[in-house]
């Protein structure tokens, strides 16, 4: 991994997250945004190696926590989430389009609502998670994901050390 | 001489780095927030590009016999405030005419903060440029520009920033008074943000009379708030579905607050930095 480049992405992807410039695309009184770094999470955890899969998994739970109001909530959350999804590499086909919608949406949900609920431990401040906001977001998310993924995909091969005997941005098992 | 090469097991990188997060997630949110703080300080150029104004909020009163809505709604909370201090000086006079007050409460001073950045979603938030370096702390209420109307409270504080916040806000909790324009009556109740783009004020009984209209009040707090001030109007009153003898109360505040540039905290005098 050119952790560099990487570390770029997810400071860019952290600063359009925390500002308003998306705010262009949000919608409804909630302000419904797409969260690009659960989609950046989710991609790099399930194309990167074991140790850079757990690596940025973290990183970017840690990014997602500076560009909210709490600290570690999404760092354990991400970091799990992330080193979970890596270890399904084998498993989910996430070539097809549908699949990668399917686990960009189950993975919001279950993400937001879990760190939301730690938050609240760690703040002590009962706050109730509009579910109409919870559902918004994470079909929002899972709705940019046609457009962010191959963009990512293309991005991948920069982000990625070339590695003699591997094509670039898929990862095969050993024979 | 050849280096040895340093092997880390992804899975002792895990544990590592899980416990880095479970310690994160640990320690107290007034140590953890100076992160945040500092993110937001040093990007803030960055996170302030695209929030947006209602450019009409800003327009100059219209000459002549009639004055435009943004006049109006001055004027409107103008007089609203005047009529609650009116009352609430008016209780006074009738206290102070029985017996002596033993000490005055110190004047709020109110402290001017530009708006950094905002946060709508999940969370309702505003960011300000002061911090307890100018008297800020926690609990503290945030006022619009001209300090009439209430739009949130301070939550947490660094020396320069603080986060804010709103009414709108499902974790904000405020006592507040219900008055109907001309009437002496007024009701007690706490209000709390839905979340969404108002407020709602629960647990009132039926036996109130409470109708769409009436005034809402943030009720004066000892070196918090000094008088009553404006919050916003009851839009919808009927009963609730579940307990039917009480209101379910809906309210929408008087002001905008993202559309605020600049808003203004009321500091007590005695934590003003420059007070002697």
């Amino acid at each position: 991994m050119r952790w560099f480049w990487f570390i770029l992405l997810t400071l860019l992807t952290v600063l359009l997250e925390a500002g308003n410039l998306l705010n262009l695309i949000a919608f409804g009184y909630g302000q419904v945004r797409p969260s690009l770094l659960l989609i950046l999470l989710i991609f790099a955890a399930l194309r990167a190696e074991p140790l850079e899969a757990v690596g940025l998994s973290f990183l970017l739970g840690f990014a997602a926590d500076l560009s909210g109001a709490v600290v570690g909530p999404n760092t354990v959350c991400w970091g799990l989430a992330g080193s979970l999804l890596c270890q399904m590499q084998g498993i989910l086909n996430v070539r097809s389009s549908i699949y990668q919608i399917a686990v960009v949406l189950v993975s919001s949900l279950i993400l937001m609502a879990v760190s939301h609920g730690l938050a609240v431990l760690k703040t002590e401040q009962a706050g109730v998670l509009p579910m109409r906001i919870l559902l918004g977001r994470a079909f929002y998310t899972a709705a940019v994901v046609p457009v962010l993924w191959p963009m990512l995909e293309r991005l991948w091969p920069f982000l990625k050390k070339p590695q003699p005997g591997r094509s670039a941005g898929i990862r095969l098992g050993h024979v | 001489m050849a280096v040895k090469k340093n092997h880390l097991s992804p899975g002792l990188l895990f544990i590592t780095l899980l416990l880095a997060g479970f310690i994160l997630l640990w320690l107290p949110q007034r140590i953890t927030c100076h992160l945040n703080f500092l993110f937001v300080s040093v990007f803030d150029p960055v996170l302030c590009l695209g929030r947006t104004f209602e450019a009409g909020k800003f327009r100059a009163a219209a000459e002549g016999q009639t004055v435009d809505a943004a006049e109006y709604e001055r004027l409107w909370k103008a007089y609203q405030n005047l009529s609650a201090q009116y009352q609430a000086l008016h209780r006074e006079y009738e206290i102070l005419a029985r017996f002596r007050k033993e000490k005055p409460l110190p004047w709020a001073g109110l402290v001017l903060a530009p708006v950094s950045s905002s946060v709508r979603g999940l969370r309702h938030e505003l960011i300000i440029s002061r911090g307890s370096d100018h008297g800020l702390a926690p609990g503290q209420m945030v006022l619009s520009e001209k300090g009439d109307s209430v739009l949130g409270i301070v939550q947490e504080v660094s020396a320069r920033l603080s986060r804010v916040r709103l009414l709108t806000d499902s974790s904000v909790t405020l006592e507040v008074r219900i008055r109907r324009e001309g009437a002496e009556l007024e009701y007690v109740g706490r209000m709390s943000g839905d979340g969404k783009t108002g407020c709602r004020i629960p647990l009132l009984s039926r036996d109130y009379d409470i109708r769409e209209g009436d005034v809402v009040f943030a009720a004066p707090q000892p070196g918090v708030l000094e008088t009553p001030l404006v919050v916003g109007r009851c839009v919808r009153v009927r009963p609730d579905e579940e307990h039917p003898l009480l209101w379910d109360i809906a309210v929408r505040p008087v002001e905008d607050a993202y559309a605020q540039k600049v808003v203004a905290v009321a500091v007590p005098a005695l934590s003003l930095p420059n007070t002697p």
